[in-house]
């Protein structure tokens, strides 16, 4: 690997990972790897929302089922690896920016077979990449992607990814789980690709079975001899077969019954500190929440570490009203922490000379978690003499008709790979995914310069400074970042704790029989 | 023939059939106006979290989403009467095709449980009502009331917690599929079935014994008994035929509520049904999958209840003759 700014980044991992290392040590019994790998066995795997509609074509990925199916028959061009999500080589072995930080050029790994036989070239890692950005495509990096200057292969075992700006963040996007890579010419629907598995059956919506690629490139993984991969939607059936037995790994589990579950011997449980989160959107364009005054009260009105308790006690991380989280390289430490203030909130909101309660939306279709944390909330504004009303919606249709649509509401964001594709999706002023409507000059240069930055010290520095001004003056409140619960077995081996689900999508090639 | 042409099973069967097929075809209307009502549509359930306007409208214009109501009830109308239910708006695939293994599956599920819960309840029943007031009819009366008053899906879950989780001597998740033996079909099938024929066996008991108990006070059992005959003569010479047409038409009914049943019964097991299918299909705003469920549901529940009507029909011989002034 040869990226720019290799070492300083190491040594930085190493102080996150240091301090991630405690949220992700299984929290009962003791936490053995059991000496050496060893081939054999069927692996039971296990997730929720699942879909009759679910495709093997990577280009669709983007539910908890499919996400998970991108570690099976597919390989990345780079992957995240850990709790600091450090960057590591999948189908390219090296990469480097250019001087002017413009392109970057990939170095393929040699010798690479689909599982149909071809030889892996720079033509099918072009194609691959190139086909989210297709006219019907309906991926979710399909901005990233159309937002490039070119893709082009130079020789078989080179691509070069060229970008209108400088842009020294960028190989972190491409392990995206979206971006496998598939044959050239391929619709990705018969799921050929050059991953660990390969797969025998496939009915969407129910299960996905596969056996070992005896021809992968990497030779220290893909240890179990086969892979079914269960459907299971209902939390609870997910629940009790994970419990009984049936089920060797289990993804996403409720956080709330995790330390139940910790406490059974059979079980080994895994909380991902995570980058995602659940938070309180104020449209900044609307009335009473174009004044920043009206802002910055509510972002004082609620007890950060009383939520955590209440909500997301094992994985749950303070949060500061930006996206960042505290275990990503680029968190600043230096932001001013919003504390619960409800003296300085209700003058606050009386400065703005509101009057009637404020209408906070929640639904379960964000999660069960977000109907509490409204509720809760609504409790510590209260005792601000802050009104909120809290209103219950469906889950039907709460994602089209109410996210980004009304003044104030509960919403939810996944998982980035870094923190420049979260503060670009969510807060940039020209995103079409900005929820909030929020517009600062200052905060889209501070995004925009950071990324073009190649020293990482001053990149850092821009990151903190957009940062700083989301926090202050964003529309968006963010108590906490959220983590994932993923489980095993006891007799499941090789789990390496990620800051994302199952090992960065990649525990089932990482995992044996103990 | 020219006596059923005249019968009155000839007629009957021929008005309830049209009455069936009226009620069908509002059925369709109900299903297909309350998909169009939910909120949402399948361009932006697919799309989901990552929806722009854009790309919101090119869908829901490949999808035809954007034409008018009616015309969409008509054209779907149309071919739903040639067996042709659309394709699923999220794989393409052929709605028939996604729906007749699940069908399928759905079917040996309910029937299964219907094999075993018709006989044993009924039994159940008529221990009961020959024991009336007794220990044993009050034990029955109790039990049965007790998973009378629970939801369908409490039932499953605490059938899970006790055989999967602590017992751990069967699955929680009924994975089948065509290939299984049929062993691995009765292990899989083992915990929902249960749960169903607890669900089912408790109006099968009460009516059954309600059933026999009405004929039993009438003024000819009261003659018999004066008579002399001894009880249990009594009880399964003249009080049970004459029950059996209400208990034929109850256990029909008990199964077609099953069937209701079935949809949470299956997400419970995470059984590869139509109840599942149905179920997420309306997550994901599959709206064919969804309509084509409602239907094929509702001509089942509708089938069954000709089916109820017309084998009690049968069983009692005085309605098999032909009515006076015909």
């Amino acid at each position: 690997m040869s990226s720019p700014f290799k070492i300083s980044r190491r040594s930085l991992l190493k102080i996150s990972a240091a301090s991630g290392l405690m949220a992700a040590l299984p929290m009962g019994g003791a936490w053995a790897q059991g000496g050496a790998p060893k081939r054999g066995g069927h692996l039971v795997v296990a997730s929720g929302g699942a879909s009759t509609g679910d495709s093997l074509d990577p280009r669709t990925f983007g539910s908890a089922y499919t996400s998970v199916i991108s570690g099976i028959p597919y390989n990345g061009l780079v992957e995240v690896h850990g709790l600091g999500m450090e960057l590591r080589p999948a189908l390219a072995k090296s990469w480097e920016a250019s001087a002017d930080g413009k392109s970057w050029i990939f170095d393929l790994e040699q010798d690479v077979t689909f599982h149909n036989g071809k030889t892996l070239t720079s033509a099918d890692v072009v194609y691959s990449l190139q086909r989210h950005a297709a006219e019907d495509s309906r991926s979710n990096v399909r901005s990233v992607i159309s937002g490039l200057a070119g893709i082009r292969a130079d020789g078989p075992n080179r691509v070069i990814i060229e970008m209108p700006e400088a842009n020294y963040v960028f190989p972190a996007i491409l392990s995206g789980f979206p971006l496998g890579i598939i044959p050239e010419g391929s619709d990705g629907r018969d799921g050929v690709g050059t991953g660990p598995y390969k797969v025998t059956r496939f009915a969407p919506g129910e299960v996905l079975e596969a056996e070992r690629n005896e021809n992968y490139f990497r030779k220290d993984a893909a240890w179990v001899d086969s892979v079914e991969y269960l459907a299971v939607n209902d939390p609870s059936a997910l629940n009790s077969a994970f419990q009984s037995g049936q089920i060797n790994v289990a993804t996403l589990l409720d956080e709330r019954t995790a330390p139940l579950l910790s406490q059974m011997p059979n079980l080994k449980i895994y909380s991902n500190p995570g980058r995602g989160f659940i938070c309180f959107n104020m449209r900044t364009d609307m009335a009473p929440f174009d004044n920043p005054n009206m802002r910055l009260a509510l972002k004082l009105a609620i007890d950060r570490e009383d939520m955590i308790r209440r909500v997301s006690p094992t994985v749950g991380a303070l949060g500061n009203d930006h996206p960042v989280a505290p275990s990503d390289p680029m968190y600043s430490k230096d932001v001013p922490q919003h504390v619960y203030d409800p003296k300085r909130a209700k003058e606050l909101f009386d400065s703005v000379g509101y009057s009637g309660p404020l209408v906070l939306q929640t639904s379960e279709a964000i999660s069960s978690r977000a109907v509490d944390m409204a509720v809760i909330f609504q409790e510590h504004a209260n005792k601000a003499g802050i009104p909120i009303e809290v209103k219950r919606e469906p889950a039907d249709g709460y994602w089209e008709t109410i996210v980004g649509q009304t003044p104030f509401h509960v919403s939810a964001r996944s998982d980035r790979p870094t923190a420049d594709a979260i503060l670009s999706v969510a807060f940039l002023s020209t995103s079409g995914n900005n929820e909030c409507k929020w517009v600062n000059k200052d905060f889209d240069a501070a995004v925009l310069a950071a990324r073009a930055e190649p020293d990482l010290e001053k990149r850092k520095a821009f990151y903190a400074e957009a940062q700083r001004i989301c926090s202050e003056d964003g529309g968006t409140i963010i108590p906490f970042i959220s983590g994932t619960v993923d489980g095993t077995s006891s007799d499941i081996d090789g789990f390496v704790p990620s800051a994302q689900q199952m090992a960065g999508y990649r525990a089932i090639e990482n995992v044996w029989f103990s | 023939m020219s006596a059923f042409a005249n019968s009155p099973v000839r007629s009957f069967v021929l008005a309830r059939l049209a009455s069936g097929l009226v009620s069908i075809f509002f059925i369709s209307i109900l299903v297909f106006l309350g998909t169009a009502l939910l909120p949402g549509d399948a361009a932006n359930a697919l799309l989901g979290q990552n929806a722009t306007p854009e790309t919101v409208l090119a869908l829901r214009e490949v999808l035809g989403l954007d034409r008018p109501l009616v015309l969409r009830y008509l054209a779907w109308l149309g071919n739903a009467l040639q067996g042709d239910f659309g394709t699923s708006l999220s794989n393409g695939q052929q709605v028939t095709s996604l729906l007749a293994p699940r069908l399928v599956n759905s079917l040996i599920l309910a029937s299964s449980a219907a094999v075993i819960v018709v006989p044993l309840a009924v039994g159940i029943g008529l221990v009961a009502a020959m024991h009336r007031g007794k220990v044993a009819d009050t034990v029955i009366g109790s039990v049965s009331s007790l998973f009378l008053s629970m939801p369908s899906f409490l039932i499953g879950y605490l059938v899970v917690f006790i055989f999967a989780v602590q017992l751990g001597i069967l699955p929680s998740l009924s994975m089948v599929r065509a290939s299984s033996s049929l062993t691995a079909w009765m292990i899989a099938l083992a915990l929902p079935v249960l749960t169903l024929v607890l669900v089912a066996q408790a109006h099968i008991i009460k009516l059954t014994r309600a059933a026999v108990l009405g004929v039993m006070s009438t003024d000819y059992i009261m003659m018999a008994q004066t008579k002399g005959i001894p009880r249990n003569t009594i009880f399964f010479r003249h009080a049970l035929p004459n029950a059996l047409s209400p208990i034929v038409s109850i256990c029909m009914m008990s199964v077609a509520y099953m069937i209701v049943d079935v949809v949470v019964i299956e997400a419970v097991f995470n059984y590869p049904g139509m109840g599942k299918l149905m179920v997420d299909a309306v997550a994901y705003r599959d709206i064919p999958i969804v309509q084509a469920c409602g239907v094929l549901f509702s001509t089942i529940f509708v089938a069954l209840n000709f089916l109820a009507d017309l084998l009690a029909m049968l069983i009692n011989p005085r309605q098999r003759l032909p009515r006076k002034g015909n």
